[in-house]
């Protein structure tokens, strides 16, 4: 079968409510969009809870999403929100840190010192404030530039550059790694 | 250039973000400064590291039956609506037949009258401020980012 690009499925979506379409969508992305939901609750119950209710609103908003406009920078707006919304409205508190998570990474069995880091990291990133994580995420996970990102959280190329900056500062305070 | 200068740039340089003139300066500081060198591959290494990191967990199952899970939850939003609407509508005639026949009722005594209109008036208002929170949350939603 030929690949149809994403663009084109929301076109299918968006116009006739195709659900194939929809399935073909969901099922090439979902586990890309749950792994960047972890990153970005650091939970995985809630982090699978956005991913899905990210595509719900894919399929119910598909009205608003604009002709040859990119699918993926899209859909993470999408899904930042509504973890944005999660925590805002969530009765549940966070967890202190992410341990859970973080035991979840993979070992680096050759290289003890190396998973201690990568762990020490992690820890590190989780304890940032919200604001601060996500551009970071978005940057190297997502691999987003300064513009992809301002697009993704509505703010300036400004405001990207010193918030990633002040997250790197502060994931060196304390000791060095 | 001073460190400090440097390091305000260090950042937007390493995101390939810097405009190429402040580049080249950066670049000449970096050529005789070890310590901006230093945390100029930190940074590096750590892109990478958070670039290449998978968690495991026991969600597979879960990734599995995803698409199952978002159509059945596409499927709640629909029988919410309906839900609300029909509780709507019997909620609307409810109130006209008590209107109707309690409160222009002369027969029925007056504490019952009056707390009816009581009552009727606290369901307005919490309907008015269900809506207006349903409304709110769409706008937030709506305008995603929401400057600030
Ligand atoms: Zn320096």
């Amino acid at each position: 079968m030929q690949h149809i690009a994403d663009e084109t499925l929301m076109e299918r979506i968006k116009t006739a409510q195709d659900r194939e379409a929809f399935t073909m969508l969901m099922n090439r992305h979902k586990t890309h969009a749950y792994r960047l939901a972890l990153q970005l609750t650091g939970d995985h119950d809630e982090a699978m809870d956005c991913a899905q209710e990210a595509f719900v609103k894919v399929f119910t908003r598909a009205r608003r999403y604009e002709d040859g406009r990119q699918f993926w920078p899209w859909f993470v707006g999408i899904l930042r929100n509504t973890v944005r919304m999660l925590r805002r409205t969530t009765w549940r508190r966070r967890k202190a840190g992410a341990e859970e998570l973080i035991a979840g990474l993979p070992d680096h069995c050759d290289d003890p010192e190396a998973a201690a880091r990568a762990a020490e990291l992690w820890r590190r990133l989780f304890a940032l404030p919200p604001k601060l994580r996500e551009v970071m995420v978005l940057r190297h996970q997502e691999g987003f530039n300064y513009e992809q990102i301002a697009a993704v959280l509505g703010v300036s190329v400004n405001t990207v550059a010193s918030r990633l900056h002040a997250a790197r500062q502060r994931l060196a305070q304390d000791h060095e790694m | 250039m001073k460190c400090s200068e440097a390091k305000e740039n260090l950042s937007r340089y390493l995101d390939g973000e810097l405009p190429a003139a402040q580049a080249g300066e950066l670049e000449r500081h970096l050529a005789d400064c070890a310590a901006c060198r230093a945390d100029l591959e930190r940074w590096r290494t750590w892109g990478k590291e958070l670039a290449n990191m998978n968690f495991s967990g026991d969600h597979d199952r879960k990734l599995d039956v995803f698409e199952t899970s978002v159509y059945a939850r596409l499927e709640r939003g629909i029988a919410w609506i309906l839900l609300s609407l029909g509780g709507a509508l019997v909620l609307a005639s409810a109130l006209f037949y008590a209107i109707r026949d309690v409160l222009l009722n002369p027969e029925i005594v007056w504490p019952m009258r009056i707390g009816l209109i009581l009552l009727i008036l606290a369901l307005i208002i919490l309907a008015v401020g269900v809506v207006r929170h349903r409304l709110s949350t769409y706008k937030s939603d709506k305008y995603k980012g929401v400057l600030r």
